[in-house]
């Protein structure tokens, strides 16, 4: 039988391109999606790939779909949202609330519930390099910090289980998300990256696929920067 | 001028009351509770309310209070966890504490430019013993007010010893004895 590996938010962006780069790897592959008429379009192009309907903010739905699947080697949570800059100050508690229960809680109810089902494998979570702070994304940058924190904890509990669990922090990346921003803020955006522009979801596949394999399971509790170097810090001007 | 939002007899609040009885404040300070409320409990046992009061209403209430205090608060401390670094037991309360300080470098990222400086210190638990040692370096923080967006690890180099890394009898305390 082929590992298996779950990649939620799997009908686009770096979820998409994480599923279809696993299955070209020989791994059997469900991608899953709250976005039905995205992820009918996408499975309709992909062939060794499993399309689910998923709202990862449910806990229960999580865990009836892991029910249904074969026993996974590998969880990633792709799915996540972003927003607009905002002022501390003008962030509603709805904005903050809905923003920590998709990308934390999606990662949370994810990692608890294939933990719960896992025998051994990886837990890969998407952080972003923001999580290091970002004026005007309070919301945000809290919601991927927290990411980072549950991955540590996740580590330190799991790898006496063979579970290791990581974090891959991307930079600025070619997505939906990115491009619903207005033009304005994607150039701004853009002059901050290193590399010039934002990067295409298939280089932080790349990185999810090696903590998949088995050299990248030695990992463990890690936040893989997959930023061109942002954070470092050096920002031409 | 320091003013405290903890609740009576918690950590944080007896390290104001120390701050308050050793430090002269020239500007609008203050000092802010930022303890996880979560229970510890291994992943598979965390519920979703758990979930829910641990972290999404914990998150939320900590950024309405730093919201509230700037920028006329000119400098404000944090007293919360190093379980962001990872602990058993620790899955909220390790995303409380990173999620916490990601709220905190956000602020003062936003707030620097007005004046506004923003600290965190993480404290390895609750033990009335690190008292008087996080209210020192919460004075001098308050007070410099030119260290900013900074997480300060107050509890002598403990973490130093990796203690968590090691398998879960080695690392978590013994059970007190039940009653």
């Amino acid at each position: 039988m082929l590992p298996h590996a779950l990649v939620t938010g799997g009908a686009q962006g770096i979820g998409r391109a994480v599923a279809e780069t696993l299955a070209m790897g020989g791994w059997g592959v469900t991608a899953a999606d709250r976005d039905e008429i995205a992820l009918g379009q996408a499975a309709e192009q992909w062939q060794g790939i499993d399309a689910a309907v998923l709202d990862v903010t449910n806990g229960q739905q999580v865990a009836a779909l892991i029910d249904r699947l074969p026993p996974l080697d590998v969880v990633v949570n792709c799915a996540g949202i972003a927003a607009e800059l905002l002022p501390l100050k003008d962030i509603s508690r709805e904005a903050f609330e809905r923003m920590l229960r998709v990308n934390l809680g999606g990662t949370f109810f994810l990692a608890r519930e294939a933990a719960r089902r896992m025998e051994r494998g990886a837990i890969i979570t998407i952080a972003s390099r923001g999580y290091l702070g970002g004026a005007g994304a309070a919301h945000y940058v809290a919601s991927k910090a927290a990411v980072v924190g549950l991955t540590r904890a996740l580590a330190v509990e799991l790898r006496w289980r063979g579970i290791s669990v990581n974090a891959v922090a991307p930079g600025m990346v070619e997505t939906r998300m990115i491009n619903d921003f207005t033009a304005d803020m994607r150039a701004r955006l853009s002059r901050l990256e290193p590399s010039g522009g934002p990067m295409p979801p298939s280089t932080i596949a790349g990185a999810v696929a090696y903590l998949a394999s088995d050299a990248g399971r030695m990992l463990n509790g890690q936040v893989l920067m997959v930023d061109g170097g942002k954070s470092l810090g050096v920002v031409p001007c | 001028m320091l003013t405290v939002i903890a609740p009576p007899g918690s950590l944080a609040a007896r390290i104001a009351s120390q701050v308050e009885a050793s430090t002269s404040l020239p500007k609008p300070c203050a000092i802010v509770d930022a303890m996880p409320t979560t229970r510890a409990a291994p992943l598979a046992e965390l519920t979703n309310a758990d979930f829910e009061a641990g972290c999404i209403a914990s998150l939320a209430d900590l950024a309405a209070t730093l919201a509230n205090l700037v920028p006329e608060h000119r400098h404000i401390v944090l007293i919360g966890t190093n379980a962001g670094l990872g602990d058993w037991d620790a899955a909220l309360a390790g995303a409380f504490a990173a999620g916490a300080v990601g709220l905190m470098r956000s602020a003062a990222l936003e707030y620097a430019g007005e004046g506004v400086t923003m600290n965190y210190i993480a404290l390895p638990s609750s033990d009335a013993a690190l008292v008087p040692g996080a209210a020192a370096m919460a004075g001098a923080l308050l007070a410099a007010g030119s260290v900013n967006g900074q997480i300060i690890v107050c509890d002598g180099g403990a973490h130093l010893r990796m203690r968590a890394a090691r398998p879960r009898s080695a690392a978590l305390p013994a059970a007190s004895p039940q009653a």
